[in-house]
């Protein structure tokens, strides 16, 4: 077999890898070009990655929504329309749904701003133990000190979301499984209002940081610039 | 745009979140594209800088071939990587064995392509043809220690890890090989003219190596 015989057959794969994809997960525009040319090509490397993608993915109703949120409107799903519905109502629903896309928001963003070497805590402690070495000026210790202070409180903050997050995931996930339970085995639903006591509880103590803060802002130190300057 | 940029993040500060296999499984559509394109920039650079010594086509010709070797390698061993895995008990699927050998290479190019300057200056200072294919594998030994080291995060330091390792190695050494060595000239040798895009087949990798052993140990005799 020569290197010709070789690609041919190379490729002849390929767009059997193409097609069985395509079957598999029909694209079009941009999308489709692309995992063509990449199922011809690099098909021993992209058909499985492309074909698991394709297995891994729930059906999902709710695709904009995160894990956490995603769980409580599935356990809404599962009432809606049924005398359970009073159990979970929609506004309660939808107002759990708008703090948890806030929180989810504000995870993102601390994460984002904590990954940033400006925000390694090490550097920032070692910066003050570098600056108390070589005796610098109060000043500059004082804010490298306070700049410690706040990395601090954010990551506490950060550890905070995430822990209540998960808590709330959980919940959610027990309340869920509750209402499913009573919907379709006519099951006792009464422990659902104490997990959605739970529930309401940790979204009150996320959402109660996310307030609007009464932010009392010192006045601006005003600068008289001599005249020469300009 | 984002989940690129997420994995393209990931793969430089946390590979280890790569190998982790119960990662989300999602966002390795993202991951495939963003090592593709490491592997495509770093080697096709790396492969840039060494054809400096030669100029002209070559730079073209090198910055091609050269991520083409890393990738054709890898759609040759993956699977095998799968199956040796298997045969080890340690279950691995063919997306996890593609993922985690993209990222090593991957990682291995983004090396080379930290690398790429030094090997351009080496060469802007009058590095000979010869010096020039050493240091070239220096740099390559370089960014094969940061694959293994990504691989070796993914199955760990057990007995039967290093057992997987070492006989996967006897497939991905002699195929990425004789895969660079089809593909060869990378730097163009100054006694030829004309730059070809493909030297001629002559011999194999294997056969080359020894007659260069034989011819050394007679000069040195």
């Amino acid at each position: 077999m020569n290197i010709l015989e070789l690609v041919a057959l190379y490729v002849a794969a390929g767009s059997i890898s193409a097609f069985v994809l395509h079957r598999k997960k029909p694209t079009t525009g941009r999308a489709k070009y692309l995992n063509w040319l990449l199922a011809l090509f690099l098909w021993p490397l992209w058909l499985p990655v492309a074909l698991a993608c394709v297995e891994t993915k729930p059906e999902d109703s709710h695709p904009n929504a995160s894990n956490t949120e995603r769980t409580l409107l599935q356990a809404y799903d599962a009432v809606k329309g049924t005398p359970l519905e009073k159990l979970l109502p929609k506004e309660a629903v939808e107002r759990i749904s708008r703090e948890l896309r806030n929180v989810v928001a504000r995870d993102r963003e601390l994460s984002q701003l904590l990954a940033q070497p400006n925000f390694d805590l090490q550097i920032a402690r070692e910066r003050v133990t570098e600056l108390e070495r070589c005796r610098a000026s109060t000043r500059a210790l004082t804010m490298a000190k306070r700049h410690v202070e706040d990395v601090e409180r954010l990551a506490a903050l950060h550890a905070r979301d995430r822990q209540l997050l998960a808590e709330l995931g959980d919940w959610l996930m027990t309340l869920r499984t509750q209402l499913v339970l009573a919907r379709y085995s006519a099951s006792n639903a009464e422990g659902v209002s104490d997990i959605f006591a739970e529930v309401c509880s940790r979204v009150e103590v996320l959402g109660s940081t996310l307030e609007e803060p009464n932010l009392v802002l010192p006045e601006p130190p005003t600068l008289s610039c001599p005249s020469t300057f300009f | 745009m984002n989940g690129l940029q997420f994995e393209l993040e990931r793969l430089l500060r946390h590979p280890e979140t790569i190998t982790d296999p119960s990662r989300e499984r999602q966002t390795d559509r993202h991951l495939f594209f963003a090592t593709v394109l490491s592997i495509l920039v770093g080697a096709g650079l790396f492969g840039m800088a060494l054809a400096t010594s030669r100029g002209g086509l070559q730079l073209l010709y090198s910055s091609i071939k050269m991520p083409f070797v890393c990738l054709i390698t890898l759609a040759f061993v993956t699977p095998a990587l799968a199956a040796i895995s298997d045969v080890f008990h340690r279950t691995l699927t063919l997306a996890n064995a593609a993922v985690l050998m993209l990222t090593a290479a991957a990682r291995a190019s983004l090396i080379l392509l930290a690398l790429a300057p030094v090997v351009w200056l080496a060469f802007d200072h009058g590095l000979s043809y010869h010096r020039g294919i050493i240091v070239a594998c220096f740099c390559y030994g370089i960014a094969g220690l940061e694959a293994l080291r990504i691989i070796k995060l993914a199955f760990g330091n057990s007995t039967r890890s290093f057992a997987i390792i070492g006989v996967f190695s006897l497939v991905l050494l002699p195929a990425g090989a004789q895969t660079a060595w089809l593909l060869r000239p990378y730097l163009g040798r100054p006694s030829q003219t004309e730059v070809p895009f493909l030297r001629g087949k002559e011999s194999s990798f294997n056969q080359s190596v020894s007659r260069s052993l034989t011819s050394s140990v007679e000069y040195s005799e």
